[in-house]
């Protein structure tokens, strides 16, 4: 018999015997394995390693020792590890700590390639996946799962609004830099939906290698197009290449405007207040919101040295909703907490009034973001000036839209 | 708005001016590699890294002690061509009379070390570097924008190259220079201290990579990573200017740069393929390259590496006890791991055969097993067929690759058939990137596993483990078959001396081609297989990198050994999979595995036990040449 066997058999054994000794008692508290284990999954040095990576796992150490560290009696347990943007080593990891590392959710996943195979990977093992990072649509839409969440943005949201606000402002043509694989492809198409919905034109497109030294190449023809509006579909060290070199080039002076959708404050502290003053675009968080995320950033930078990012703080929240949905199901059965996390209300410093659904995606409040002048920003990291607060229901794909089988229509 | 062929007249001249642009840079990375590789012999393959050094050399500057860009020009080539000394006297002065391949593993492993710690300390979101006041702006030239700094660049490139085509075709210390290269021992004669003017003319050319580096700084992010991928397509400039011309390398950076901005106009996914298709191009039509003139690289002495071949019983009892621990395995550890670890020693043992029994050393192996995985995967999971059916496609896929790539690549050697196979490769994962069933930065998810020959599930762990180890098995006894096969024998013999192995009759290539291709196969094998078992085909097995780490597997086991690659893989997997938290220090500990075992530990960990019990077995043997050393095992 495989180890595996081995020790499913003894743990099926054990848990009988327990059940047995504990009959009397009520509902009794049942967590496999006897810890309550999360697996960190994210780029810890690659090109988005500053919007997640190490910071990810922070966040995720913070949630846990902030819970007391147990849940239900039984220890909580984080540990971290780097995809490298790979597909196969993330595969490799997820299905090792799957199969043979008793890990119970897997939290962030950085790559929205690597994180639709764990989708299957839990959905197949029954374990939670808690996405925090990945933008693709499809984690609520076809590849939907139940034991699946995405929790701080997806390509819709920060799309939909930016594009709608700019057209209406009379930005009619619009060029597309893609980054050529899943994250960059359902952006785009995302982008060139709205542009069409809302009555604009495409003027053409470009697909751009993902982790591209130089940018140029890309932005020509996007400047050659005269397009009123230049939709950047990267993220990134890409997306920050981008916007620099289109300063370089004349392309900001010249009148084009320059969407960048997916942006975070890591990639403004990259860039500089100089070259990316005046980009606005849709966040899930800003660390100097309020009282409440002035606080828990003032804690992340003690340990991290740099402001949490909203895939950061997703980490954080989602994380945190995950023990209290184990802590009200009693278990820490997937299916079970599952329907907990979609049955209790999302309400802390992340998200007010935050909801899942059941398609998976926590729906909250998203924020209209523009970076401030180099002479508006007071103190370090002070970055972003709030332009307007969008509403869950209208930031999110509706879910009357949605792809999702678990929908019911 | 002209358009020609359909491309307006403002895309097409800017391209081709961002393509100059980008040549400007091609042209002095080369042009240090090739006075490196002129003067030495090494093929540089830190020079990427060093390149990076430079950028990230000046952001230092700058950041930490406030000296702008004009001091940085001068102070950061310094202090990168400093440590680039350093580096000559310590660590490649041993090897100048070895094998040149060692050069480039060295300095393979010394730009996985400095990427490796630099990463650590900078991260890898890039560094915002701003273009100098002086330098900024631009004109509005009609056709397109062009930055004053852009311009700034191809001025510079084309100053500092000419300017140092200069002083080596046309002075003094140039000729002495030249001169050394043709004939050091008699050069030193004449009272000229030869061994201090390589490790100037080192510093130089790694200075000039610096340079780059800070010329580029503005432009591109500076960030840890900005040198790794740069570095093969500089290659293949070096290859297609010819290895030991400098002109060369100027005129041909250019160039290629002027080739992929055209490309880019007309047809953008060609265009990180184009250089490789231009060498291959040259390679058929003109070996030394365009303007070379240097002829094959003189081969070192090469460190026999074999041992006394052990008695058949004892390679029974080996194997049947290698045999015997995979089997029960699984009991102690993942077997998830074990598989992995298998197919990988697979790909080794078949790497091993054409670079240590063959010695032809391939950089691009990793598209064998790239292929083969796709193919697989693709057959198994659009077309359905079963999982022998699929991977016996896989595995037929690598072989007609391995002909072709095979073909091209014979007819060099030593390191050119090092960076023709790299090149090779490179061309293959670009094709792999592009190509839609392969799902490109996604990778080929979701491979079925299916029902092997219909009967048995392969979703069952316990069968799936059965399976893999059947095919590991199987391959490892082929290949210990071919080796002590008349085949072997002749490889070996060609391997010694080939031109006495052609007057005895045979026809070397032939061998060397159907060797080629065997291993091609095998690790064909391997891919197809893992893709299988992973149930994923991505383009990290197409990668450079992949090559790489099989190099390291083979080296670090044993080049030579039947055992040693299988050692080597076990332990490169078990480094990943449980090291996996360090991040990048995995990389640096590659790195630092492929420094030592070259400076210290030429035969890997098989290969020094081997020798070792060699030595306490007879005690009293006479003196031995290196050319009489008997058969490997």
């Amino acid at each position: 018999m495989t180890s595996n066997a081995f020790r499913k058999w003894l743990g099926a054994g054990t848990a009988l015997a327990l059940t047995a000794l504990f009959a009397a008692a009520p509902a009794s508290a049942q967590v496999s394995d006897d810890q309550v284990k999360i697996g960190v999954l994210t780029d810890m040095s690659g090109q988005w390693s500053d919007m997640n990576g190490p910071g990810s796992l922070v966040a995720a150490q913070m949630a846990a020792e902030d819970f007391g560290g147990k849940v239900l009696g039984k220890p909580i347990v984080i540990v971290g590890a780097d995809h490298q943007q790979k597909a196969d080593v993330g595969v490799g990891i997820a299905r090792r700590w799957l199969e043979n590392e008793q890990v119970d959710a897997i939290s962030d996943v950085t790559n929205s390639a690597i994180a639709l195979a764990v989708q299957q990977l839990t959905k197949d093992a029954n374990r939670v996946a808690l996405f925090s990072s990945p933008g693709t649509t499809d984690l609520t839409g076809k590849q939907c799962s139940p034991t699946g969440f995405q929790w701080v943005y997806d390509n819709y949201s920060n799309t939909v609004a930016p594009v709608n606000a700019l057209v209406k402002q009379g930005k009619k043509s619009w060029y597309f830099v893609t980054a050529d694989f899943a994250f960059g492809t359902s952006l785009e198409k995302i982008g060139m939906d709205q542009v069409k919905a809302d009555g604009g034109t495409v003027a053409g497109s470009t697909r751009n290698p993902f982790n591209s030294a130089d940018m140029s190449p890309y932005l020509l023809p996007a400047q050659a197009s005269k397009a009123q509006a230049i939709f950047l579909a990267n993220a990134g060290k890409d997306l920050t290449t981008a916007i620099k070199q289109a300063n370089e080039f004349g392309i900001v002076a010249g009148g084009q405007a320059l969407v960048a959708p997916v942006m975070f404050i890591s990639d403004v502290h990259a860039l500089g207040l100089q070259t990316a003053q005046g980009t606005s675009f849709v966040e899930g968080f800003y660390w100097d919101q309020n009282d409440e995320t002035r606080a828990f950033a003032q804690r992340f930078f003690e340990r991290r040295k740099a402001m949490p990012t909203a895939l950061q703080a997703g980490v954080y929240s989602s994380i945190t909703h995950y023990l209290k949905a184990i802590q009200a199901a009693g278990t820490d059965e997937a299916k079970a907490v599952s329907a907990k996390m979609r049955e209790l209300p999302v309400n802390d410093f992340f998200a007010k009034n935050g909801k899942v659904r059941e398609d998976g995606r926590m729906v909250h409040d998203m924020l209209l973001v523009e970076v401030k002048k180099p002479s508006e920003s007071k103190r370090p990291w002070d970055y972003y000036k709030v332009l307007a607060t969008i509403p869950g229901d209208e930031a999110f794909l509706p879910l009357s839209k949605s792809e999702c089988s678990l929908v019911k229509k | 708005m002209i358009t020609i062929f359909g491309v307006p007249s403002v895309v097409l001249f800017g391209q081709l001016l961002l393509g100059l642009i980008n040549g400007a840079f091609y042209a002095m990375l080369s042009l240090g590699l090739a006075v490196i590789f002129g003067m030495m012999n090494i093929v540089n393959f830190a020079h990427g890294a060093l390149y990076m050094m430079g950028a990230l050399g000046a952001w230092i500057l700058l950041e930490y002690f406030g000296i702008g860009y004009w001091w940085a020009l001068v102070l950061a080539p310094l202090g990168v061509g400093i440590f680039g000394i350093v580096i000559e006297r310590t660590m490649l002065r041993p090897l100048y009379k070895l094998d040149h391949l060692y050069g480039m593993l060295l300095t393979f492993g010394l730009s996985l070390i400095i990427q490796g710690v630099f990463r650590d300390w900078f991260g890898s979101s890039g560094q915002p570097y701003a273009i100098p006041a002086a330098l900024s702006g631009g004109t509005n030239l009609g056709f397109m924008f062009l930055p004053t700094y852009r311009a700034w660049v191809i001025v510079a490139s084309l100053v500092v190259c000419l300017g140092t085509w200069f002083v080596i075709e046309r002075t003094k210390l140039g000729s002495y220079l030249r001169a050394a290269t043709e004939n050091a021992p008699l050069v030193q004669a004449f009272g000229i201290d030869v061994p201090r003017m390589v490790m100037l003319t080192f510093g130089a050319g790694v200075a000039l990579a610096a340079l780059a580096g800070v010329l580029a700084a503005p432009i591109y992010q500076v960030n840890p990573l900005m040198g790794a991928d740069v570095i093969i397509v500089v290659f293949a400039v070096v290859v297609i200017g010819g290895m030991g011309s400098i002109m060369g390398a100027i005129v041909t950076g250019f160039l290629v740069g002027l080739v992929e901005g055209l490309t880019r106009a007309f047809y953008p996914q060609g265009s990180s393929t184009v250089v490789f298709v231009m060498m291959a191009i040259v390679l058929l039509l003109r070996p030394a390259g365009l303007f070379g003139s240097k002829p094959e690289a003189a081969g070192g002495v090469h460190v026999s590496l074999d041992a006394p071949a052990p008695a058949f019983r004892t390679e029974i009892l080996l194997f049947l006890g290698m045999a015997a621990l995979l089997i029960i395995g699984p009991a102690f550890v993942y077997s998830g791991f074990l598989m992995k670890a298998m197919l990988f020693a697979l790909f080794a043992c078949a790497f091993n055969l054409i670079a240590g029994y063959g010695r032809l050393v391939s950089f691009g192996h990793a598209m064998f097993l790239g292929t083969a995985g796709y193919v697989c995967g693709h057959a198994a999971k659009v077309w359905g067929l079963t999982p022998e059916l699929a991977i016996l496609t896989g595995t037929l896929s690598a072989t007609v690759l391995g002909v072709v790539t095979g073909w091209l690549a014979i007819r060099s050697r030593g390191i050119y058939f090092a960076m023709v196979t790299l090149a090779l490769a490179q061309m293959i994962y670009f094709v792999a990137l592009q190509a839609p069933f392969t799902g490109g930065e996604d990778g080929l998810q979701n491979i079925p596993r299916g029902k092997l020959f219909g009967l048995f599930d392969l979703n069952d762990h316990t069968l799936l483990y059965g399976f893999v180890l059947v095919v590991f098995l199987g391959g490892f006894l082929l290949i210990a078959q071919v080796v002590r096969s008349p085949f072997g024998q002749v490889l070996k013999a060609i391997r010694e001396h080939e031109p006495r192995a052609q007057s005895l009759g045979y026809s070397t290539d032939h061998y060397k081609l159907a060797a080629f291709t065997l291993s091609a196969t095998l690790a064909g094998l391997a891919g197809a297989t893992k893709a299988v078992v992973l149930q994923l085909a991505s383009l990290t097995d197409v990668h450079w990198g992949m090559s790489g780490e099989v190099l390291l597997m083979t080296f670090l086991g044993g080049v030579g050994t039947l055992y040693g690659p299988v050692a080597g893989a076990f332990i490169v997997i078990a480094m990943q999979n449980y090291l996996a938290s360090l991040g990048q220090w995995v990389t640096v500990i590659h790195g630092a595995i492929f420094v030592v075992c070259v400076l210290a530990f030429r035969r890997g960990l098989v290969g020094e036990l081997i020798a070792f019990l060699g030595r306490s077995r007879k005690p009293a043997t006479p003196a031995k040449t290196p050319q009489a050393a008997p058969e490997a095992g």
